[in-house]
């Protein structure tokens, strides 16, 4: 069974969200790097939040099951729970691709609505983040909190393999730099990094 | 103004006991009635003969045995796999003061695997009609059509419904055991409507034969029931009346007084099959093997009317959709499952039904045709001062 893909449901230039088709237990996770690959330009954005739960709201989820099964075992045995659950990702903005050239700015335009989203390459990442100038983006970004970007510096540091350590060092530098007037959300962040 | 409460709320408590009073004078009926029954039950042949022959002249509904004795009573088998298929159905009627007479219907479909390697599946499928007289490919359609009632809606939609049933439960039966279940009765009623255009009925009546003999051909022996929930019929104690000539007597007013009194929960009656002597019944056009036949399930409270083809009327199929439908009730609190998500799938909201409207006004107005203003519809909308 192929892996679910997400499309874009709402798009900003700052933040976009994007939903499966249905629920997913292991939707991107937090801090992951994500692309949109349809339109002019790669986008990349950061996952800041991801729920789930019933796509209508005038239906709330009942608590099923008897004691003892598992959620595996209940969503087997009620097969319509799935189709009705629906897992969104929120995703705040941290540059494009334009050819070979990466900016780590706001896109010129929103995500194309219902394109596919998927996770960036590690090369993608890599050319994104490595002079640390998307941390400014993420830190002005609503939505995305101290563990956001603690959780998108350690994502970004696996895309560098064996220079991870290397590139972390700069990333807190950088953070260091931006947050200067704000010691206490420096080292909440920091403290994450190490998580 | 809104309801005056302080002159309903007065009337109120006469009407309760009277119906209180009426429930209560049946209780010797319901004994008579339970006698006749172990009767039917002792005689089967003999006693179909009798209700045949009260039958003649009558246009009421009644009931002659199948294969059980009448007054079994069949508590749940256990239940096994199964993959259960439902289609249910909305419809947006024309409305007379839009600018074209159209209409919707939307039909949901549910297929929810219980331990077979079926995929599930929640969907729906609309049309929009009247189609165009060309697509129709009779030469004389429309020419008796006498407005938007003849075009028969809700006829439409109880097959459609019985349609998507019969495709999916046919596509899900060739991967293993299938049960479809249909929210209504088995057949179309509206099929005996005097306000269908002839040209419709015997389309729809072609189409609904079609489906059900879909059904009947499929592999695996599907099972097929038409659940009515808190169902008013009155066959069975119709047939009972005449075993007992009880005349005068305060007699069960419909068979789910009868069999509130003699089922437990999960527990069904025998299978029947339906009778009349009616003239322009809707049976009629589908005698044979899709001859109507019912058995009746308790749920906690409810006593549901279960229909089914004479065809899916062996043990084994009787088994499976009984056993099938308890587990169901028992997933959404006494309603099956199946039929629920299905309804959720074909409901048409009220924003839905005012978005179709506009989409529809603004396609007239692209072809200069706009609705003739009607007063009372404009002062309903005004409601000023």
């Amino acid at each position: 069974m192929t892996a679910p893909v997400p499309r874009v449901v709402q798009a900003g230039l700052r933040t976009f969200q994007c939903a499966y088709e249905r629920y997913v237990e292991e939707p991107f996770r937090l801090g992951q790097f994500v692309a949109v690959r349809e339109g002019p330009f790669v986008a990349a954005g950061v996952v800041t939040d991801s729920a789930s739960g019933p796509e209508d709201p005038s239906r709330p989820l009942q608590p099923r099951g008897a004691d003892g099964q598992t959620a595996a075992q209940v969503m087997a045995g009620n097969p319509e729970i799935r189709l009705l659950l629906r897992t969104r990702v929120s995703v705040v903005s941290c540059g494009y691709i334009e050819g070979h050239q990466a900016r780590a700015s706001l896109p010129p335009l929103p995500p194309p609505l219902l394109a596919r989203v998927e996770p960036a390459t590690d090369a993608e990442v890599a050319l994104l983040t490595r002079d640390g100038a998307f941390l400014a983006l993420l830190l002005g970004a609503p939505g995305c909190d101290d563990a956001a970007v603690a959780a998108a510096v350690r994502s970004a540091a696996l895309a560098f393999a064996a220079e991870a350590r290397e590139f972390t060092v700069r990333a807190g530098k950088e953070l260091a730099r931006l947050l200067r007037a704000d010691p206490a959300r420096l080292t909440s962040i920091i403290r994450g990094l190490g998580e | 103004m809104t309801l005056r409460m302080e002159q309903v709320l007065p009337q109120l408590p006469a009407v309760v006991a009277a119906y209180a009073a009426g429930l209560e004078s049946m209780n010797e009926g319901l004994k008579v009635a339970g006698s006749a029954l172990s009767s039917w039950s002792a005689d089967p042949e003999g006693c179909d003969a009798r209700i045949r022959a009260a039958m003649t002249g009558s246009s009421q509904p009644y009931a002659v045995s199948l294969l059980e004795p009448p007054g079994a009573v069949v508590p749940a088998p256990p239940f096994t796999p199964v993959t259960v298929v439902a289609a249910d159905g909305s419809s947006i009627e024309p409305d007379r003061f839009a600018p074209v007479q159209c209409y919707v219907v939307n039909v949901g479909f549910a297929v929810l695997p219980y331990g077979t390697a079926h995929e599930a599946a929640l969907g729906a499928h609309c049309t929009v009609g009247p189609p165009a007289p060309e697509s129709e490919g009779e030469e004389d359609a429309g020419m008796e059509d006498s407005g938007p009632r003849a075009w028969g809606v809700n006829l439409l939609r109880d097959v459609v419904e019985l349609e998507t049933g019969a495709r999916l439960a046919e596509e899900s039966a060739a991967g293993g055991p299938t049960v479809l279940l249909l929210d209504g009765t088995l057949l179309p009623w509206d099929l005996d409507s005097r306000q269908v255009a002839d040209s419709t009925r015997r389309e729809l009546v072609g189409r609904t034969r079609l489906a059900l003999d879909r059904l009947a051909s499929c592999p695996g022996r599907t099972g097929v029931g038409a659940y009515v929930s808190g169902s008013r019929s009155s066959d069975v104690v119709n047939s009972l009346r005449a075993l007992a000539a009880a005349d005068g007597m305060a007699w069960p007013g419909s068979d789910g007084h009868l069999f509130a009194t003699r089922l437990r929960d999960g527990e069904r009656s025998a299978v029947f099959r339906a009778a009349s002597e009616r003239v322009r019944r809707v049976e009629e056009f589908f005698a044979g093997q899709h001859d109507v036949c019912f058995f009746y399930l308790r749920i906690g409270g409810d006593i549901a009317r279960v229909e089914l083809p004479r065809w899916a009327t062996t043990a084994e199929q009787v088994a499976r959709l009984h056993a099938t439908l308890v587990d169901q009730c028992h997933r959404c609190d006494g309603y099956p499952r199946a039929l629920q998500e299905a309804h959720e799938q074909a409901v048409i909201s009220g924003g839905d039904r005012q978005a179709f409207s506009r989409a529809l006004e603004a396609e007239a107005s692209s072809h200069g045709l706009r609705a003739a203003t009607n007063s009372k519809q404009m002062s309903k909308r005004r409601r000023g001062l």
